[in-house]
């Protein structure tokens, strides 16, 4: 073996010297085989993962792969197009050409702004369009040219609006972004925008169709009786392709040919007679009317009487009295004012199939006594029968309960039979039918509205209007019946106290203990 | 991969950095939480997206020592001299620190519980925010790996790992920044361009920069809104830095220096 | 059995490892000896995969560290200089990590950890926390990871440097115990070390092999001269004379002296082979000139001295 080790030096010290002399920069070429092999596959994996990132995000004709692979997977699909809005739009000419114009540069950042709902959902209208549609910004302080382009006789004011612009044939609407959402009135009256519903898309179909249709029928609203604002309502209506219009109530009070539909909407004062007179007549012709009253602090003392005597020839007739549920399931928070009422086996399909609905300091609408048979009148909804009425005493500025139980009417349906052109009356003893302040409460979606909208449907033959449904935004409120400060109380001590206190304490510990193993 | 990863984790519960890290961020989610349960408000997601900003604070605590002690201490020796895949060493580390930041997660998932029996709303976004959370944590954790891997000691990795994670939650900000500088640079009288064409290149070089913001592309998550794109830029992004820490350990299997 | 064959490995312009070629035959205990800095962890580190070389080749039982490094490294237990120890862990988590490393199947797992525990003598460490223990016992930790999994070939770098004699005893009687099942490679800078527990010896400085020999030529060819130390109390001029014409003496060098307490010492290069000692003879002409021997030792040669013995043989 020994030799054998000899040799072994030997030729080491022979190798050396030749080595030694061929080069002193020899590499082995494997090292150099897997450098190049490390750094071209770290290449080539830089490379795919680039080109499938660009390629998701590469867009050919405004859409990209990754649009086609977005799931809105939200319960109202706040960002998608729906259904209704594709079918109209796919139903309108190929030549057709809305141009959707945001008069801003496109928002950067979408997020906790209007625009978040309002940006993608326009990107969707686009993808959806079959190229009828197209989503544009343009800032007017960087092309001026804008304004006259969309409005070349300057009616509108857009120079300053930061509105979007629904451009269709050189008929335009305006849309603010603000306006495509509804908001919780109680927060609103602080000056703070609690969005409860997102109507973007009604807001843009319902343009898009009166743009590309105009208007079928004009809804007129009573102005001038203490009445609430009328908002939310008229844009139901514009979605279902009617338009809103004003009549101020007046001594000389007439009622425009083109009307479709006549609104009181929770008037707080008398009609005048020229008003009872203009609106018999509207009626004898096949008129419609829809009338809202509650009872409340700002009407305790009005009893409505010209109206009662115009309402009275439909067998109609508004009490002035409160309503007051004695029936705790049908309280709603133990409140015998805010109640839930009945809907009448007839009308459950308007209703959307609830059964009961919201009211809110509701009068009773009961028959009159009209001796008259053509005349059909029918309850809309009721109170349990463990109700009892309240009146106002003027002298002591108290409400009088009366102690006797029953069930009372609060809406109310009355037509003529035998006639060509019957009337359409319906009355409502609550606002919670028509209101701004329960539609932006409770977003279209409520089943009060839908009713609203159903009657409405119903009444001018608007069936297949294009209807977009508010879509309800998240109400991430908790249910203030199951906490208290106590409950809070504890939980702040467990999560934010105990909880990491204990987790260090556990560290200390076993830091510890294993310190002295 | 397994003996790694077991090593790892357990690691982190020997010595007390796990356990300040748990409590750390117990505090945090919990404060953020009880903040919208005293309003009578709860939306997780929100508490999800702030703690997602924590990222930058938590991810190098956590990954820092992952390469650096091991080079620190010459352990490193372990796994070049046994039968083990540098890319086994890479995933077990990886997947040890993805898993510690599960289990602080284990916090947020008691407060949905609370929320959900207090009455309020856990849904689609919410989970959809869970997915955000992990995405990112993912995304992040390999960025903290291949920092770790880079440097020798701790604080430098966690320094690395710090900044990135700092950029890339600022890439918005950068992009319109950006955008601000090439439109002020075009419309300078020595280009002579048309104020149409300044526009288009500042949109897409901003475009460009916050093309490769993660939060940008998952923003629409908390809302149910999931798309494909996000979950693979984060995924694919993930895996290129794991494969470049790989690649820069097996350096030593060739390496002439 | 590994073959080492040229291997070279350059930082910059430095050559740590020049062109080293040998191999360890299977059963066999090879030392590899050399001065700090001679390339040694170096070529360890190659062998065990944690280096790359930058020309030359490694092949340990067949397989090409390079081309197929699990294999290789399945073979292989290694002891770095440093022994990779995990501080935070007890002994028993540490090792039980090295054995779900090195995939010892879960039935086999417990019987062989006690084995190695037992062997390398730290079964009452077992649930001791690493960063508590001593140097020597985190030495034998090092080399209990090394015997996981049972590896055909230990390498075992620099194995008693920094511990106290006892623990170097306990050491090498601990290496030859492993002897008896494992190829081992055991690096030094330390001959008797070498001497004490190796078959064959590896020289090596300035990254090139010195010599390769068994260790029984090794100490034929160190024994051409022998070096002693001798501290005497007497006249040294006398002494030294006296002592330089014993017959074999070929040098004797002054190293301390004294003239107030008249103690000296001196170093006595001889010539030696088996036919005669020149210990004796200085005896006897110490005690005839009636100066007393205080001390009287051989001392171990320098590695300097290897090499030029070696080269010059």
């Amino acid at each position: 073996m020994s030799s054998k080790d000899k040799k072994n030096i030997n030729d080491n010290s022979n190798k050396e010297a030749s080595k030694e002399n061929a080069g002193k920069n020899a590499v082995d070429v494997r090292a150099g085989k897997l450098k190049l092999f490390s750094i071209s596959s770290f290449i080539i994996l830089l490379v795919i993962v680039l080109a499938l990132n660009i390629i998701f995000s590469l867009k050919i004709n405004n859409t990209s792969i990754d649009d086609y692979l977005t799931y809105d997977m939200s319960a109202t699909g706040q960002n998608s197009v729906s259904d209704i809005s594709v079918t109209y739009i796919n139903s309108l000419p190929a030549d057709t050409n809305i141009r959707i114009v945001g008069l801003f540069d496109r928002p950067a950042n979408l997020k906790d702004t209007p625009y978040e709902y309002i940006v993608p959902l326009l990107d969707d209208y686009v993808s959806n369009s079959q190229g009828k549609l197209t989503v544009e910004y343009i800032n007017p302080t960087t092309y001026p040219s804008i304004i006259t382009e969309l409005d070349p006789d300057g009616v509108y004011d857009l120079a300053s609006s930061n509105n979007y612009v629904v451009y269709v044939n050189g008929k335009i609407i305006q849309i603010n972004p603000v306006e495509c959402f509804t908001y919780d009135p109680e927060y609103l009256q602080y000056g703070y925008y609690i969005p409860t519903s997102n109507i973007v898309e009604q807001k843009f179909t319902s343009a898009i169709v009166n743009l590309t249709q105009g208007y079928t029928y004009t809804a007129y609203f009573v102005t001038g009786l203490g009445e609430g604002t009328h908002e939310q309502l008229s844009n139901m209506l514009s979605s279902m392709s009617i338009g809103s219009e004003e009549i101020m109530a007046s001594d000389n009070f007439t009622i425009p040919s083109d009307c479709s539909l006549l609104i009181l909407n929770g008037i707080n004062t008398d009609i005048t007679d020229s008003m009872s007179s203009a609106i018999k007549d509207y009626l004898s012709h096949g008129g419609k009317i829809i009338v809202s009253v509650n009872f409340f602090s700002t009407n305790v003392s009005e009893s409505f009487p010209k109206l009662n005597l115009l309402l009275s020839n439909y067998n109609i007739c508004i009490q002035n009295a409160l309503i007051i549920e004695n029936n705790p399931g049908y309280q709603i928070n133990n409140d015998s004012y805010n109640t839930l009422i009945d809907v009448s086996a007839d009308y459950i399909d308007f209703a959307g199939g609830a059964s009961s609905l919201r009211n809110s300091y509701a009068r009773p609408v009961t028959e009159a006594d009209s001796p008259y048979n053509y005349v059909q009148v029918a309850p809309l909804f009721v109170t349990s029968n463990n109700a009892s009425l309240c009146t106002y005493d003027p002298a002591t500025d108290n409400l009088v309960q009366n102690v006797v139980q029953g069930q009372y009417s609060v809406g109310m349906y009355s037509t003529f039979t035998g006639t060509p052109t019957p009337p359409d009356v319906y009355v409502f003893g609550t606002n919670t039918f028509t209101s701004d302040d329960y539609i932006s409460n409770f977003g279209f979606n409520d089943s009060n509205v839908v009713f609203t909208r159903n009657i409405i449907r119903k009444m001018l033959k608007a069936d297949d209007s294009v209807f977009v449904e508010g879509k309800a935004l998240s109400d991430y409120s908790i249910d203030t019946q199951k906490i208290n400060t106590n409950t809070t109380t504890i939980l702040t001590f467990i999560l934010v106290a105990f909880l990491p206190l204990g987790l260090i304490i556990a560290g200390v510990v076993v830091y510890n203990k294993r310190k002295n193993l | 991969m397994l003996a790694i990863y077991k090593r790892e984790l357990a690691s982190y519960f020997r010595s007390p950095v796990g356990y300040v890290a748990m409590a750390l961020f117990s505090f945090l989610s919990g404060f953020l939480f009880i903040n919208q349960y005293g309003d009578g408000m709860v939306n997780i997601s929100t508490e999800i997206m702030s703690l997602t900003s924590f990222f930058v604070v938590i991810i190098p605590v956590i990954t820092m020592g992952l390469f650096a002690e091991d080079k620190k201490r010459g352990t490193e020796v372990i796994f070049y001299t046994n039968p083990i895949s540098m890319f086994e060493v890479v995933l077990g580390k990886f997947f040890a620190a993805i898993t510690l930041i599960a289990i602080l997660f284990i916090n947020v998932f008691i407060h949905m519980i609370i929320t959900a029996f207090s009455g309020g709303v856990v849904n689609v976004g919410t989970w959809g925010s869970v997915i955000v959370y992990f995405c990112l944590a993912i995304l992040f954790t390999s960025i903290g790996v291949f920092a770790s891997s880079i440097s020798d000691t701790q604080i430098v990795s966690a320094i690395i790992c710090f900044v990135t994670i700092l950029v890339i939650q600022l890439l918005k900000t950068v992009s319109t920044l950006a955008s601000a500088g090439v439109t002020s640079l075009l419309s300078s009288s020595v280009f002579k361009l048309e104020p149409d064409a300044i526009n288009r290149a500042s949109n897409n070089v901003a475009n460009a920069i916050a093309w490769f913001s993660p939060f940008t592309k998952t923003q629409d998550f908390r809302y149910g809104v999931f798309s494909i794109s996000p979950l693979v830029f984060c995924l694919s992004m993930a895996l290129l830095f794991l494969f470049l820490t790989y690649r820069i350990l097996e350096k030593k299997r060739w390496s002439q220096k | 059995m590994i073959e080492i064959t040229n291997l070279v490995k350059r930082y910059g312009d430095i050559k740590a490892v020049n062109g080293i070629s040998f191999t360890v035959n299977d059963g066999e205990v090879l030392g590899f000896l050399g001065p700090n800095g001679a390339g040694k962890s170096t070529t360890m580190n190659i062998i065990t995969g944690y280096l790359s070389s930058t020309s030359g080749s490694v092949k340990v039982n067949g397989h090409d560290i390079l081309e197929e490094p699990d294999l290789a490294k399945k073979c292989i237990g290694y002891l770095p200089e440093m022994p990779p120890l995990y501080f935070d862990m007890t002994v028993l988590e540490y090792l039980n990590f090295i054995c779900d490393l090195k995939k010892v199947p879960k039935n086999e797992r417990k019987e062989q950890l006690a084995s190695i525990l037992s062997m390398v003598k730290i079964v009452d460490m077992a649930d001791r926390l690493i960063g508590n223990l001593s140097k020597g016992y985190k030495q034998r930790v090092g080399i209990a990871q090394a015997l996981v999994g049972n590896p055909d070939i230990l390498i075992l770098d620099e194995p008693t440097v920094g511990l106290d004699p006892n623990q170097i005893l306990e050491i090498r009687k601990l290496i030859r115990k492993l002897a008896q099942k494992h190829t081992v490679i055991l690096s030094s800078h330390i001959l008797s070390e070498v001497q004490a527990v190796c078959d064959r010896v590896v020289i090596i400085n300035k990254g090139k092999v010195a010599a390769i020999d068994t260790i029984t030529d090794l100490s034929t060819k160190l024994s051409g001269s022998t070096k002693l130390s001798l501290s005497f109390k007497g006249p040294e001029k006398d002494v030294v004379n006296n002592l330089r014409s014993i017959p074999g003496v070929t040098n004797v060098v002054s190293v301390v002296s004294n003239a107030d307490t008249s103690i000296h010492q001196v170093e006595i290069t001889a010539q030696s082979d088996s036919k005669s000692d020149v210990r004796a003879s200085v005896f006897y002409t110490m005690s005839k000139g009636g100066w007393p021997m205080l001390e009287f030792r051989s001392l171990d040669p320098t590695l300097e001295e290897i090499f030029l013995s070696i080269t010059s043989a």
